[in-house]
């Protein structure tokens, strides 16, 4: 069974939701209402650190496009932050790195909104 | 092919993670390499999700066969059902280079199934469902 865990902190003015495991069809519904938390609080300057993460399938696909549209469309954004090569290949296939800002690590996706 | 791993269970979300743990369970039988597992895993889990949510009525799932083997360097992926048909073709075809704004949320499962697998067919066989992936995997 492959597991998500997640958590939160701040970076400056960011909130850094910090995902670690799988983000896959059965456990992305629980990374989807932690992000849509954040953005209901009004947090809408978020990173993504997928550091953490070994996979990703089209449902994390799904509620990250969906998270994006919503910050962006509120002042806000989601930005990734340091992917690993198996999960940014997937991000590649699906056209994601032209409509996503990804960085090499939180503090660069952090200050990218001072 | 070396005798394949099979389960058949309810087509609903609920046994995704169980169906999903043969691919785990057949690259340790065969030693796979580590950098090709997340790709069976997302052509197994695009695949049966397909099912979960579109083949049956909602609350209503039919069971679902997924049967996972590895013979000269190919793994083999097939998902049966006895839900409704539906044509692989006309699944969505994401636009890949639309402005944020304009990207449809979803629609890509079939589009990493389609970049992923090496060979896709599908066929409707005595009203079943009947998909078959493959996809090629070198081994030391």
């Amino acid at each position: 069974m492959r597991s998500l865990d997640l958590s939160t902190s701040t970076n400056g003015t960011a909130t850094v939701v910090i995902v670690h495991g799988s983000v896959d069809a059965v456990t992305t519904p629980r990374l989807t209402e932690a992000l849509d938390a954040e953005v209901d609080a009004g947090r809408t300057r978020l990173v993504a650190d997928f550091g953490g993460v070994d996979y990703v399938s089209s449902a994390g696909l799904r509620t990250i496009l969906a998270t994006v549209k919503r910050t962006r469309g509120e002042g806000g954004d989601l930005r990734v932050a340091a992917v690993q090569p198996a999960v940014a290949k997937v991000f590649e296939l699906s056209g994601f790195t032209s409509i996503v800002r990804f960085f090499d690590d939180v503090d660069g996706a952090a200050a990218s909104y001072e | 092919m070396a005798r394949p791993l099979s389960l058949t269970k309810p087509a609903s979300s609920d046994n995704l993670a169980l169906f999903l743990s043969l691919v785990d369970v057949l690259a340790q039988r065969h030693d796979l390499p580590v950098e090709h597992v997340g790709d069976l895993r997302l052509l197994a889990e695009e695949a049966c999700i397909n099912v979960v949510l579109h083949a049956f009525d909602e609350g209503a799932p039919g069971e679902m066969t997924l049967q996972v083997g590895f013979e000269d360097g190919v793994v083999e992926i097939v998902i049966e059902d006895d839900g409704r048909p539906f044509d692989p073709e006309a699944t969505p075809r994401p636009a890949l280079d639309a402005q944020w704004r304009d990207r449809e949320v979803g629609g890509l499962g079939w589009h990493l199934i389609r970049r992923l697998a090496d060979d896709l067919e599908y066929r409707r066989i005595d009203d079943r469902n009947r998909l078959t992936l493959r996809k090629r995997v070198p081994v030391a």
